[in-house]
């Protein structure tokens, strides 16, 4: 019996590996080079999206979902849960302080920076990390990571950085590099039954039909978080989605602020560079 | 609508670009059991050839966890193999534990694929 398996999976693979020949061996890590090859494809991909609209994910490849979107958007459904993190964000902890004063210009405006690579610990940090870093250091208890109010304080944080570009940084530390380039691993590698990465979808199908979906380009992809989805009913944080897009492919899906979803954003946020921050966004 | 059937949905309206090799489709359907497997003696039904059954398909899951792939439907084999033993339906649970091991097989591969394959999906 295993070695019947054994013997399908290698032909599997040799199927695999011989549709998609000469793997490249990693050359030296280059963030900037990775960037700018990617976006080249995409603006070569879709000629006729300019390329601030590439936020707006599937309505800037569709012309009937854009239709639908801006309908929606004369009275946008996270207005609420907007509102609410408004007021999350600026009630103060038990000790007297608040969010503001964990972060720097009280945490206006500042956005565009996350997920940040912190030298002193040598981690990637998201901004959803860095809400429950500042409630921790107040005493707090951690919020859920994937929605509720994590996802509105995010949302209201996000929405104070409107007009400004992201500007994600991968310093020059083998410990920024390596967390960029796992991101980017995982973001190109086939997984699950269904056998599609990211990239399947996201670069290969992007602006096709999936169900009733029209799956976005992968430049863009993180731009509009959190989003406010139909399907959820509310407002959900990067790592919930990504949870989703695993799952689609029938991969077990990693917990929502799992190292490899912080890699996995950091990645796809440093792609984005120089795209308008405009979350919270809505999305079907 | 089932993951398959999105599969051969895609497949049938050309969104996947590249052809799939039929060795491919079998890990890509995942159908153990209709790549062959079926073809492996059905299982006896007694506990002892579950026990060794469970331990096989358990030990390659973790194996596959190590390597951050695991499927969602080895996961669902295990556990419908479990539930089958603890109904005493040995046979059953066999058949099923020796599918979950299959699955997590091809996850493995999956990843050791992937660990030099995806450098040919980077854009550049
Ligand atoms: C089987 C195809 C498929 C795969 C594989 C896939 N996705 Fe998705 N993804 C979708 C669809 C469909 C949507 C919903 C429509 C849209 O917004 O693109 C979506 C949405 C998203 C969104 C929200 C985009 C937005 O504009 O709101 C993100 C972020 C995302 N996917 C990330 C990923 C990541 C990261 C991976 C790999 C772990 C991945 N996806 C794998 C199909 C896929």
């Amino acid at each position: 019996m295993r070695r019947v398996i054994a013997a399908v999976a290698a032909l599997a693979m040799l199927a695999l590996t011989g549709a998609a020949p000469a793997p490249a061996t990693a050359g030296k890590s280059n963030p900037a080079a990775d960037l700018k090859a990617f976006q080249d494809y995409f603006k070569t991909s879709f000629p006729k999206v300019p390329f601030d609209d590439f936020v707006n994910g599937p309505y800037a490849v569709n012309k009937g979902m854009r239709a639908q979107w801006e309908q929606i958007m004369q009275f946008p459904p996270y207005d609420f849960e907007l509102a609410d993190g408004k007021k999350l964000f600026e009630t103060k902890f038990a000790n007297g302080k608040s969010y503001g004063d964990c972060f720097p210009d009280k945490g206006i405006g500042i956005a565009q920076t996350y997920p940040h690579f912190d030298a002193k610990t040598g981690q990637v940090v998201t901004l959803v990390d860095a809400i429950n870093a500042c409630r921790v250091t107040n005493g707090e208890a951690k919020l859920d990571v994937s929605k509720g109010p994590m996802a509105e304080i995010a949302a209201y944080m996000v929405s104070t950085s409107h007009g400004k570009r992201f500007d994600v940084t991968i310093p020059d530390d083998p410990r920024a590099l390596a967390a960029y380039e796992a991101g980017k691993q995982f973001f190109y590698s086939r997984r699950g039954q269904l056998n599609f990465s990211c990239a399947s979808c996201h670069v290969q199908s992007a602006g096709k039909r999936l169900r009733g979906d029209i799956i976005a380009p992968a430049l863009g992809l993180v731009a509009a978080f959190p989003i406010y989805r139909d399907a959820w009913g509310n407002i959900g944080t990067l790592g919930r989605r990504f949870v989703e897009c695993n799952a689609q492919v029938r991969a077990v899906a990693f917990k929502p602020d799992s190292t490899i979803y912080h890699d996995l954003e950091y990645f796809l946020t440093y792609m984005d560079n120089g795209l308008p921050v405009t979350g919270p966004g809505t999305r079907p | 609508m089932k993951g398959s059937e999105i599969m051969r949905r895609r497949v049938a309206s050309g969104a996947v670009a590249a052809p799939l090799p039929s060795a491919l489709l079998c890990l890509v359907l995942g159908l153990g059991l209709a790549c062959g497997f079926a073809g492996a003696a059905r299982a006896a039904g007694t506990q002892a050839g579950y026990d060794a059954a469970i331990k096989a398909a358990e030990a390659a899951e973790h194996q596959a966890g190590l390597t951050h792939d695991q499927w969602t439907p080895t996961v669902e084999a295990l556990k419908a193999a479990h539930a089958a033993a603890a109904a005493k339906d040995f046979a059953k649970a066999t058949e099923l534990a020796q599918h979950a091991e299959a699955l997590a097989q091809l996850s493995i591969a999956q990843a050791q694929s992937e660990q030099t394959a995806w450098h040919s999906a980077v854009l550049r």
